[in-house]
């Protein structure tokens, strides 16, 4: 395993308006690069708000963020051009067709002419959108937008990608389709920072993992680093409720 | 720039595909226009076009009330009525009528007036030359024209009657004077003179010109106040799909997305002020067209635009800047469609009535006239005026694209200021 860190986080805090309590409390952690960075947590735990921090979507209120060996406060251009984000919300133009909606976020990531067609019809034949390539995608199914979604996040081959939820709502088959290609991108060298409630498709696909709750890093590790710390040989759902309880979450 | 050209494109196509949004933009500010001028000019021709139903009564069949009545039948402001159901109708039916709204205006010219100015005239000659310098006519020996005026009446149109049934009675009254003054001049002299109203003539007469730059005359008319005022008003109303279109992608993530790629939400503004402007003009050109080509299929005046084309484009472009910057700071401080389309609008419709669109700027109360000069669309409504029908250059009037396109920077470093502080502390 590399040791390179890809992502250095040092007490990383963030408020929201009118909120006394932090939405993340003084983080530090290190994503290493080639993993697959599994963060989880409840609702409410603040997982979207560490996502939307390391983008560059939020500005923290205290703390420093490195990524790639960039300064998250002072080199923000620099990060986006090796990042790739795929958000909970299908962030697509729904009047555009699939072909159309990747062509404006690649040509936005600097990719053009023969080589952004290239990876248009690599990544639509690889999550088996070819077909319908040219239907606008208010028209697609769920699974499908989901399967364009994260093509949107990938197609420039971003160093570290962040996936939000990536698998909410679709079938079984898109998502394995979806997994098979999140482990097979991340064997070709990119970092994978990937967020979920499914926790038993998390247990599989992650190589490390972060459970976050209350905006607090509460354990983190290797799946087997985790169950020695918590004294555990059972499955990571029963870990994950011992260590953040069952009281229901907002 | 590449990142812009893919960001115009996108932002042209999600326009192109929008086929009701692109009616909204389209059609219906041409619409707006071709129903505001029409409506307006109905209006300018019922005044000018015999649109006023008037009820005269003449008892006099002398100079007076025959001078009166042809200055009624020529004035071309009136269709004048004399009977009620082919009845002549009393003083009170009179009043009546005018009161139910069935005519809007009613005069009676009593009998005899005519010869009442004369005998006054004659006694008070008499008076004059016997060195008698009393002349003071009791107010029971005065004529009386009973004018019957509906409230509904403009009050300029009563002025202007009271000032023409003035004249005229001034003119009668004077004739008769003359002819007194001969005729007790003649009695006493020896030699015979002739009457003085031969000598009497017109000495002042007023010319009317409407006069603009450069020695031209432009004849204003609704299209050409019109016109401009409505495309200006349409133009601003682009406020509000510009405001949701900003929401949507917004609400979506796409705009979220973009932000976590290689580009600056000022680029991503940039890309909407180009495809914008592109509508705003095709929108502008349109009804410019509509103007010139289609207004007089309608019945109306054709637009005269006196080749100034190059300087209403300018102007139309600077109008446009204003609005879609206006639309950046309500779309990026509006956190829903509600808020956006519900403050847009109303806020477009005050900036136009504080700004002249609806009534002209004089005829305001003065506090108004003194905020209008801070509506953009006062500044454009000014530049298209002197353009249209003041005949002025771009130079002339290039102060208000300038106030435009500064008010459209400020838009921007407000929305723009507004962003950064809700990514800060949001």
């Amino acid at each position: 395993m590399n040791n390179k860190t890809a992502i250095h986080i040092q007490n990383l805090t963030r408020y929201y308006r009118g909120n006394a309590k932090p939405a993340i409390d003084n983080v530090s952690l290190d994503v290493y690069e080639g993993r697959i960075f599994g963060l989880l947590g409840p609702n409410g735990a603040g997982k979207t708000t560490m996502i939307r921090i390391l983008c560059g979507l939020l500005t923290p209120s205290a703390g420093e963020v490195v990524i790639g060996g960039y300064s998250l406060r002072h080199e923000l251009p620099r990060i986006k051009r090796i990042i790739g984000v795929v958000p909970q919300e299908i962030a697509l133009y729904p009047t555009l067709t699939a072909r159309e909606n990747l062509s404006v976020y690649g040509g936005v990531c600097g990719l053009q002419g023969k080589e952004l067609k290239d990876r248009i019809d690599k990544w639509l034949s690889v999550f088996g959108l070819e077909k319908s390539q040219h239907q606008q995608t208010g028209r697609y199914s769920g699974g499908m937008k989901r399967r364009l979604n994260l093509i949107a996040g990938l197609l420039h081959n971003p160093k570290i990608l962040f996936l939000d939820e990536p698998t909410v709502g679709v079938d079984v088959q898109s998502k394995i389709v979806i997994i098979e290609n999140l482990m097979e991108i991340n064997r070709t060298g990119t970092t994978i920072v990937y967020t979920s409630h499914y926790l038993e498709e998390a247990e599989n696909l992650c190589s490390y993992l972060a459970i976050i709750d209350e905006g607090k890093i509460i354990t983190q590790g290797t799946l087997n680093e985790i169950r020695i710390l918590h004294n555990s040989d059972s499955k990571l759902e029963d870990i994950f409720l011992e260590i953040t309880g069952k009281d229901l979450r907002d | 720039m590449q990142v812009i050209c893919k960001l115009v494109y996108k932002d042209f196509l999600v326009i192109i595909r929008d086929r009701g949004g692109l009616a909204m933009l389209f059609l219906m500010p041409m619409a707006l226009v071709l129903i505001m001028t029409s409506l307006q000019d109905n209006t300018f021709k019922a005044l000018n076009e015999s649109g006023i139903r008037l009820l005269l009564q003449n008892n006099d069949t002398d100079s007076l009330g025959s001078a009166i009545e042809q200055e009624i039948l020529h004035s071309n402001f009136f269709s004048v009525y004399r009977d009620i159901n082919g009845n002549k109708p009393t003083e009170q039916e009179i009043k009546d009528a005018v009161a139910s709204g069935k005519y809007q205006i009613g005069i009676i010219i009593p009998a005899g007036a005519t010869q009442l100015i004369r005998e006054q005239v004659k006694q008070n000659v008499t008076r004059l030359f016997s060195g008698d310098t009393t002349i003071s006519p009791g107010i029971n020996d005065s004529v009386v024209v009973m004018l019957y005026v509906d409230p509904a009446t403009k009050n300029s149109l009563r002025s202007t009657l009271q000032g023409s049934i003035r004249e005229y009675s001034a003119r009668v009254e004077s004739r008769i004077v003359l002819n007194e003054l001969s005729r007790e001049i003649n009695s006493r002299m020896m030699v015979s003179l002739p009457n003085l109203n031969q000598i009497r003539q017109e000495m002042v007469f007023y010319r009317e010109e409407y006069v603009a730059r450069g020695n031209k005359t432009v004849v204003p008319n609704s299209v050409q106040h019109n016109v401009p005022a409505w495309t200006l008003f349409a133009m601003f109303f682009i406020v509000i799909p510009f405001a949701s279109a900003m929401i949507k992608e917004r609400e979506e993530g796409s705009l979220s997305r973009l932000l976590t790629m290689p580009c600056s939400y000022t680029g991503i503004m940039v890309s909407k002020i180009v495809v914008y402007l592109v509508v705003c003009f095709v929108q502008f050109i349109l009804i410019m067209l509509m103007g010139l080509y289609l207004f007089p299929i309608f019945g109306l005046p054709a637009l005269v635009i006196n080749g100034r084309i190059v300087s209403l484009s300018v102007m139309a472009l600077t109008a446009a800047l204003a609005a879609i910057g206006y639309g950046i700071s309500v779309g990026t401080i509006a956190r829903t469609h509600q808020q956006a389309a519900i403050f847009a609008s109303i806020s477009v419709v005050i900036l136009a009535a504080v700004g002249g669109i609806w009534v002209p700027v004089f005829v305001m109360p003065p506090f108004l006239r003194e905020i209008s000069v801070a509506s953009p669309l006062n500044w454009g409504l000014n530049g298209f005026y002197d353009i249209l029908v003041r005949n002025a250059r771009l130079a002339d009037v290039m102060h208000y694209g300038i106030w435009m396109i500064l008010f459209s920077i400020g838009c921007l470093l407000i929305a723009l200021y507004y962003h950064k502080s809700r990514n800060e502390y949001n």
